[in-house]
């Protein structure tokens, strides 16, 4: 059984601790990086691409955070081809009700989609099964 | 008794014989001559006679003269002849006829002259005899030995003319001397000729008057033409003023027939409650004195609809000055007379306004030059009293602010070149003693005069300062005002967001307890209750947002899928229903629609929120069924669904601020009350029908126009 790579990028490490049990809720066999700084987050994903290593499965990533925001994190990895990210299912969480966010974000390629935080057990099924990762 | 006494009485006999008989032969010798004179005369009447026959025949003028002048010669056997004719230039004018052998001087002039000199020895219609020679002023007649002349003056037609016969000087022993007796037959001849010119003038008057007649028939026949068919309503009354005729356009304007109105006085049936007075009286006063007279007055129709009648009545006279008839015309004035009203009131209100509004009005004829200004430029550029239609030019170029005075000149050369009609411009002025410069509004036009073919410019000056000074106060304040809305946007967005954040958290842990399998059902119940009331907490939140939102921003539209935009609001519904839902969205038209996306976005969130929220769990399958409806200018959402629906008395109170229908569900009392604000916004409408436990359908409609 292949594992499958989550990176989680939130400021608020409550969120990302409750993702964490969601995850480890659905998926037994999961392996999860959690980065509460968008820089440090930003880093690790270049990192990969930049050393031809494949990005995770699964990309959770914030919007609102300080000093860069999900967009900013966005525009960063547009930068690279696209083709990196063909195996990998970005979406973008929050819980801004501004639907002129909603509207920016699946304005962008890379991202898969756009969900209301915190994710759910359900929404995490219903992703996975869209990435077609369940039996 | 003795021989010789005998001898001497026969000596005595004898020659008292001899005397007798000398006096007999004289005797005798009269007695032949006097019947001599007697053939002669006898022998006058004759010719006379032939003369009358030959008149009596039908002749022109000219050939009657003609023959006046051979009967001369003939009766009374003249020499020459001359007839002198002397009229009016309408009947025969001047005319002299000399014989054809008379052929010395037949100079008009010449003749003219010699009538004069002949005139003062005549008599109307006495014949004379003269000896030239002893008439020293007969000099137009020397060389002549004797002349017969007449004249004959006709005061009434008026004409005048001489008869004259003439022997010459080298002829004379040739012709026998003229007779006094002559005289009366010159007279006759002369009664003769006055009569025949009397009878042809005579029939020349009947023929004018023949004609005179043809034409009055024909010009009468024309005119009641003119008078049936005209415009104009015509009335013929008699001397009393009863109506004899009236043409059609009468009837027409009336509504009365001739046979109606005849014998009746107009005024009786024409006039009516607002006929004026004043009119009414000069009318019946003018009829009174048989005057003509023109008023317009109020009447009325047969149908009682007043009209503006302008009427003109013209009294009728015959040759003796018996007033006969009158004769009025009648126009209906009606429409005139609102023209006439709504032209006074126009240029009324014009000059109220431009008094008292602050509005210049200046003109400038360019042909002559010639400048007008009202006193509301005076007092925009303050004008000294000494600008005038000459210098006014000079002294309002001087006033433009120098940097705006190249520009104005230009505007203005354009317009007098005819390079432009019209001119909108505005422009500063520096005037004296002041320190900042006002702002001047022009505009200005170009009118060809057609009558002159010259130019005039119009111009409306107004002095805009105060107004620029306002306009520029009120978009300082607009900004500020956009400035201050969108940072409340902000701060409302941040504490939702801020609020949100750790709400959404402990939604999260809830939610991860909830998946806890050893749970007490105690703490299992405090979890569900702690779970609706963060939802609700969220959803009022979202509400306030919305709220907020939809009141504090612009419209933003865009193009979006209307489709995919119900199916995304599904999407998000999808996971707060308990009960598996229906939920179908049927496309009619173009699914791309151009529109607010967010507040039409936060209107059926609401709407189909609420659908899903207050369905019947004990319907086997609850549906929400959302037909759009997308023509080329409008918009028709239908969302209906089969759920609790609403009684009829909170059917009208929904869409007020904080009402809440069903004490059961929980909610602000928000959500409607913003989709009608929505709707408000989106200039649409909102509708709502439903029956309990039926269902609700919601109907939003909005045009496509309306809105940009």
């Amino acid at each position: 059984m292949t594992t499958t790579r989550y990176v989680l990028i939130d400021d608020d490490d409550i969120v990302n601790c409750i993702h964490q049990e969601i995850i480890a809720i659905c998926d037994s066999n999961a392996d999860v990086r959690v980065f509460s700084s968008s820089k440090e987050g930003l880093a690790f994903l270049v990192g990969l691409i930049e050393s031809n290593q494949p990005l995770p499965d699964f990309i959770f990533l914030d919007i609102r955070m300080p000093e860069l925001d999900g967009f900013a994190v966005l525009d960063a990895l547009s930068q690279y081809p696209a083709e990196h990210f063909a195996q990998t299912y970005l979406y973008m969480l929050t819980s801004s009700l501004d639907d002129r966010d909603r509207a920016k974000a699946v304005q962008s390629a890379l991202v898969r989609g756009f969900r209301s935080k915190t994710l759910s057990v359900e929404m995490l099924e219903e992703m996975r099964k869209d990435a077609a990762l369940t039996s | 008794m003795s021989s010789e006494a005998e001898l001497d009485r026969l000596k005595s006999s004898y020659a008292e014989l001899e005397l007798r008989l000398s006096r007999f032969s004289t005797v005798q010798q009269e007695l032949i001559s006097a019947r001599d004179r007697l053939d002669q005369e006898l022998e006058m009447y004759k010719r006379m006679l032939a003369f009358t026959q030959a008149a009596l025949i039908d002749q022109t003028g000219l050939s009657f003269i003609r023959l006046v002048a051979d009967a001369l010669i003939d009766i009374f056997e003249v020499e020459h002849s001359v007839v002198h004719f002397e009229s009016d230039p309408t009947f025969k004018g001047t005319l002299t006829f000399v014989d054809e052998k008379f052929l010395a001087g037949d100079h008009q002039q010449m003749w003219l002259d010699a009538i004069q000199q002949l005139d003062k020895y005549l008599l109307d219609e006495q014949g004379v005899s003269i000896q030239v020679a002893q008439a020293d002023t007969l000099t137009r007649f020397s060389g002549f030995h004797e002349l017969l002349a007449i004249k004959v003056n006709e005061p009434t037609v008026p004409f005048r003319f001489y008869l004259i016969g003439l022997v010459s000087v080298t002829r004379a022993p040739l012709y026998p001397q003229i007779r006094a007796s002559y005289s009366t037959i010159l007279g006759l001849l002369a009664q003769q000729v006055k009569s025949w010119f009397l009878l042809r003038h005579k029939r020349k008057l009947i023929d004018i008057q023949v004609q005179q007649l043809e034409e009055a028939d024909r010009e009468l026949r024309k005119l009641s033409l003119i008078a049936t068919k005209a415009k104009s309503g015509v009335v013929i009354t008699n001397a009393f003023g009863q109506i004899e005729w009236v043409n059609e356009s009468f009837e027409r304007t009336t509504g009365y027939s001739l046979a109606e109105v005849k014998g009746k006085k107009p005024k009786d049936f024409l006039q009516g409650p607002d006929t004026d007075v004043e009119s009414r009286r000069k009318l019946s006063e003018a009829l009174r004195a048989k005057q003509n007279v023109e008023v317009t007055l109020i009447n009325y129709s047969k149908e009682g609809l007043p009209y503006y009648n302008q009427l003109q009545v013209t009294p009728i006279f015959d040759d003796q000055g018996n007033h006969i008839n009158f004769i009025a015309l009648q126009k209906d004035m009606t429409v005139e007379k609102r023209f006439e009203t709504e032209i006074l009131r126009i240029n009324s209100r014009l000059e109220r306004i431009t008094s008292r509004s602050s509005i210049g009005i200046w003109e400038w004829e360019l042909e002559s030059g010639r400048v007008f200004w009202n006193d509301v430029m005076t007092e925009i550029f303050q004008f000294p009293p000494a600008v005038n239609i000459e210098n006014a030019f000079p002294a309002w170029e001087a006033l433009i602010h120098p940097d705006d005075r190249e520009g104005t000149l230009l505007d203005l050369r354009r317009l007098v070149d005819g390079e432009q009609q019209v001119s909108e411009h505005e422009y500063r002025i520096c005037r004296p003693g002041e320190l900042e410069p006002r702002f001047i509004r022009s505009f200005i036009i170009v009118e060809d005069d057609p009558m002159t073919s010259s130019k005039r410019i119009i111009g409306i000056t107004t002095d805009v300062t105060e107004k620029r000074q306002y306009s520029e106060r009120i978009i300082q304040k607009n900004e500020e005002l956009r400035k201050i809305n969108s940072e409340l946007d902000n701060f409302v967005y941040s504490i939702s967001h801020d609020l949100r954040s750790p709400l959404l958290s402990i939604k999260g842990i809830l939610h991860l307890i909830d998946q806890e399998p050893e749970l007490s059902a105690k703490s299992r119940r405090f979890l569900d209750m702690a779970v609706v009331s963060t939802e609700r907490l969220d959803h009022t939140i979202q509400e306030i947002l919305d709220y907020s939102r939809n009141s504090r921003l612009d419209l933003q539209v865009s193009s979006f899928n209307i489709e995919e935009l119900v199916q995304e609001i599904f999407n998000d519904l999808h996971f707060t229903s308990v009960k598996p839902m229906e939920l179908l969205v049927q496309m009619e038209g173009s699914s791309i629609v151009e529109t607010d996306r967010y507040r039409l976005g936060t209107l059926l969130k609401n709407i189909i929120g609420n659908a899903v929220k207050y369905h019947r769990p004990e319907v086997e399958l609850p549906f929400v069924h959302v037909f759009v409806t997308h023509t080329q200018d409008k918009l028709t959402i239908c969302i209906e669904d089969n759920g609790q629906g609403i009684s009829e008395e909170h059917q009208e109170r929904v869409f007020q601020m904080f009402y809440r229908a069903a004490s059961k569900v929980q909610g602000t009392g928000l959500g409607l009350y913003i989709c009608k604000e929505i709707a408000n916004k989106l200039n649409g409408i909102l509708s709502l029908r439903s029956e309990p436990n039926r269902g609700t359908t919601v109907t939003f409609s909005m045009g496509l126009n309306s809105i940009a």
